[in-house]
């Protein structure tokens, strides 16, 4: 049985995944640098290791509010396209394997901006893990609507 | 053998390293032909070769090397008098020294690359020189005839190994000095040595001085003199890149660990930690900072081949060259050089075959026979320049307007609208050549393309100016990413911000009372030494909060050549930073030249001077700008709005001009369909367009021509653009006399330059090319001022 390992974080306590093999690092940070006039999924711009890294706010991207930068916020950084992206999370779950029959597509009922950044579900024991389409998650332009 | 194998690696790297300089040595010996110490060096450089090879077995190279020296030696010796055949033959010398270690590189062994005609061409100078030397006295540049004839003087034939270079790093006693300069007594320095035996451990400087026996300039000057003057092989040294990679990325963690620290001892509190911790982030950011800087490297190192490169070329074009270096010492990311190198050489080798004329016609135009080539590095406006400039006959304008109609680039009708510069800039376009002959250099069609390609891919322009009769310009802008530059750490709210310091005019304080900031009609300005100096609010121009108008300081920038004061909170201090790249989703909104880590491991962002002018309507495009200085000149300085005048169709609408985000042309077929509405990609979006025409029902020919006039309004990351027919002028509304609207899209005419003009209602023009454009902003709570 094929099988594909994710890494799992939570936004506004729901648990969504991405392939490990898209994720660089994952770090917590409490300084960011505004980029006034930038999108607003744009949550601020940070130094990793002498990297300008931007970092992209997953709630405004799945319609919510702003993250309070103040304070550490989680990072999950993903290699990205030539150049690292982080997106900010609110939590960091675990890394977990998952079967290929756990996976079905995103429900129906899911809709608004979330059902675009999704490209399934995965049934675990107890909850459902959203899987990200990473490029669509980093993609600051998207219409927000 | 693999100890062998990291002596031949060394051999080969210190070789290359020394023909670029025997090949720079040679053409200055050209100039330069009775240079002792030139002539000395390359051949010291060759013998070296020429022992490590025999000492390595590599016995042609060894060959081709002796051959090399003996016709230097013979220079040396004046035996021969220094011409351009000899340097002609001694290059080709050490092309085929070049040709065998690359052979070596690549497969270990010398291969069978050719040496035998080389050495055969070495020789026949030789005799050439021995048997007729006043053959070689015939040149009219030749000036070394006589030691060819002369019995050769004793110094000058011993040496057939190199003279020891003069020791000059032992020190001498500083004691001697003194005594030797007048400055202190011998009996003094001698009681004073003798303290120092019997256990004083001052020094002997200190001890004079103390006791008043040496005055302190003299002793100052005795111990700079003492310093040794270090040579540049010992100055610096070979690092590998992959390990200066390597501690970049050390340093990184080591940045990284140092926040995590200097966090967790603010929370403990601890005076004395915190102190430590302050010192440690502070040679953590030097130490980033210094590595950083070790990637950099002055042009200079891609200019070196160049002299050599104008030197054969000019040469084999019979045209007569002088090549001059202005900033050397500009430095660049070695990343962005390699990528440099490739355009700068084609650029250089065209401007030798195409741009500097024969010696006749220089002469026949008035000029010099010499043609002057400049190379040109210089830091503006957060980018390096990089210019070659000759001053030949120029590009001829209609001959590139005709070529780029006969290849279909352009088509006549749009000729005579055209810019000059645009139309110099078809000179990048694919297959574009004027030359009237194709010579083996250039000219062949390929070439400018590549250039402006390999430019781009590196993020940066290039561009062309030429004056007929008097020469072109090239010139490359290349990006500031990795480049350390020069900048000024301002405050604004409370974020930190950035500024080029080569856009920094002056600073002045405005504390409300002596200094103040001024409305006119709302526009802030500042009297700067009686002359009004229009302002930007940073914090406004950001979308932020606004702040006082007292306890402020105004930058006076200049960017486009328009000058304009910026206000900001604070002036902290100038730094040297390391430019980063910002990502793309940040560069349209073109504010941002980039971003860069300041001392506390934060990111800041460095600030887009022109833009920031552009985007406050300030400054425009030359054109515009051009528009503007004759109209400022005519209306003598009204302060009414600004307007865009355009044309459609019959009839001329204006829109203010503080509602336009940019000026562009859009060639027809990019247009696509969205359903009913007309759409063209840009900047990575899709941009709604309008048509004015059918928007306001004017009625008229369609207009001819590839391109369509855009007006592109942005906000808040969306974007419309409304099509015109032509871009008119920009004027200021006087308003002379002015009716309400009676027609639908339009907010009333206008008496502008003795015309009725048509006034845009902007709000509603937008709307029809996108109902969702304000929808979203208003929800985000901007203020929409239209």
């Amino acid at each position: 049985m094929a099988s594909r390992q994710f890494a799992t974080f939570e936004v506004a306590d729901q648990l969504f995944g991405v392939e490990v093999h898209t994720v660089q690092e994952v770090l917590s940070y409490n300084e960011y640098t505004p980029v006034p006039l930038a999108p607003p999924a744009v949550g601020g711009l940070f130094n990793l290791r002498g990297q300008v890294i931007a970092a992209v706010d997953l709630r405004v991207q799945l319609g919510l509010a702003r993250q309070a930068l103040q304070g550490p916020v989680m990072n999950v950084i993903l290699r990205g396209n030539g150049e690292p992206v982080s997106l900010l999370v609110d939590k960091i779950g675990e890394v977990v394997d998952l079967d290929d029959d756990t996976f079905e597509p995103p429900p129906d009922t899911l809709s608004g901006p979330t059902r675009e950044l999704v490209v399934g579900t995965f049934k675990l024991d107890g909850r459902l893990m959203l899987a990200l389409d990473v490029n669509q998650a980093v993609d600051t332009y998207r219409a927000t609507t | 053998m693999e100890d062998l194998g990291e002596i031949v690696g060394e051999f080969l790297m210190e070789s290359h390293e020394n023909l670029d300089q025997i090949d720079r040595d040679l053409v200055s010996l050209e100039q330069e032909t009775d240079s002792r110490d030139l002539i000395s060096r390359i051949f010291r450089a060759i013998h070296t070769i020429k022992g490590t090879s025999g000492f390595l077995a590599f016995s042609r190279l060894e060959t081709l090397a002796h051959a090399g020296e003996s016709l230097l030696s013979k220079l040396r010796d004046g035996v021969m008098p220094v011409t351009p055949q000899t340097i002609t033959v001694l290059l080709a010398t050490i092309d085929g020294v070049r040709a065998l270690l690359t052979t070596i590189e690549e497969t270990g062994n010398e291969g069978d690359v050719d040496v035998e005609s080389v050495i055969a061409q070495v020789h026949a100078q030789m005799n050439v020189g021995e048997a007729a030397p006043a053959e070689a006295v015939a040149e009219p540049t030749e000036v070394a005839e006589a030691p060819a004839e002369q019995p050769v003087s004793l110094e000058e034939t011993t040496p057939v190994r190199p003279a020891p270079e003069p020791v000059e790093n032992q020190r001498r006693p500083i004691g001697e000095m003194l005594v030797e300069a007048g400055a202190a007594q011998p009996s003094d320095v001698g009681s004073a040595l003798q303290q120092q035996i019997e256990g004083d451990e001052r020094k002997l400087g200190t001890i004079l001085l103390e006791e008043g026996k040496a005055q302190p300039a003299a002793v100052n000057e005795a111990l700079q003199q003492q310093t040794p003057k270090r040579s540049i092989a010992d100055s610096a040294i070979r690092v590998d890149v992959d390990l200066l990679d390597a501690l970049m990325n050390l340093v990184g963690e080591l940045v990284l660990a140092r926040n995590q620290l200097v966090r967790g001892v603010m929370e403990i509190g601890d005076a004395t930690l915190v102190r430590s911790a302050q010192r440690l982030g502070m040679i953590t950011s030097e130490l980033q900072e210094g590595i950083m800087k070790t990637r950099m490297q002055p042009i200079e190192h891609i200019w070196s081949k160049l002299p050599r490169v104008v030197r054969d070329l000019s040469n084999s074009l019979s045209k007569q060259v002088q090549l001059v270096m202005e900033g050397k010492d500009t430095e660049l990311d070695r990343s962005l050089l390699e990528a440099v190198k490739d355009p700068l050489t084609h650029l250089v080798r065209n401007a030798v075959d195409h741009g500097i004329e024969e010696p006749e016609t220089r002469i026949a135009s008035g000029k010099s026979a010499e043609g002057t080539l400049t190379l040109r590095a210089y830091h503006e406006g957060g980018h390096v320049a990089v210019e070659v400039a000759d001053d030949g006959a120029g590009l001829n304008v209609d001959r590139i307007a005709q070529k780029a109609v006969e290849n279909g680039l352009l088509r006549p009708e749009q000729i005579p609208n055209m810019d000059k510069r645009d139309i110099m800039a078809m000179v990048f376009a694919p297959g574009f050549s004027t030359a009237a002959k194709v010579t083996n250099v250039s000219g062949r069609g390929v070439g400018m393309d590549v250039v402006k390609t390999n430019i781009e891919n590196i993020g940066g322009a290039v561009s062309v100016d030429s004056t007929p009769g008097e020469g072109t310009v090239w010139r490359l802008t290349i990006p500031l990413t990795l480049a350390i530059i020069q900048a000024l750490t301002v405050d604004c709210g409370d974020q930190r911000y950035v500024v080029p310091q080569v856009a920094v005019l002056e600073l002045v304080f405005i504390d409300g009372q002596s200094t103040k900031i001024e409305y006119a009609s709302g526009a802030p300005v500042y009297r700067l030494r009686g002359k009004l100096l229009p302002l930007v609010r940073l914090d406004r121009a950001l979308g932020l909060d606004t702040g006082a108008d007292q306890g402020v300081y105004i930058m006076v920038l200049q960017a486009d050549g328009r000058r304009f004061g910026l206000i900001v909170d604070r002036v902290l201090n100038t730094e040297e930073v390391v430019v980063k790249a910002l990502n793309s989703r940040f560069k349209d909104i073109g504010l941002y030249a980039g971003a860069t880590i300041l001392g506390d491991g934060k990111v800041g962002l460095i600030l887009d001077v022109s833009s920031l002018a552009r985007r406050s309507h300030l400054a425009a495009d030359a054109e515009r700008q051009n528009m503007e200085a004759s109209l400022r000149a005519s209306a003598g300085g009204g302060s009414g709005e600004r307007l865009l005048v355009t044309a459609v169709g019959e009839r001329r609408v204006a829109i203010p001009l503080d509602t336009v985000t940019r000026l562009e042309e859009f060639p027809r077929d990019r247009i696509e369909h969205a359903g009913s509405r007309e759409v063209v990609q840009y900047r990575g979006q899709i941009l709604p367009l309008v048509r004015l025409s059918h928007l306001l029902g004017a009625y008229g020919e369609e207009p001819e021509g590839d391109t369509v006039s855009v007006v592109v309004y942005s906000e808040g990351g969306r974007s419309v653009a409304l099509v015109v027919d032509r871009i008119v002028d920009i004027a200021e509304n006087s308003t002379t006399a002015r009716r309400d609207a009676e027609e639908d899209g339009l907010v009333g005419t206008a008496v502008i330059q003795q015309r009725v003009t048509e006034l845009l209602d902007v709000r509603r023009a937008i709307l029809a090319a996108d109902p969702n454009f304000y929808s979203d902003l208003e929800s985000d709570e901007i203020l929409v001022e239209a």
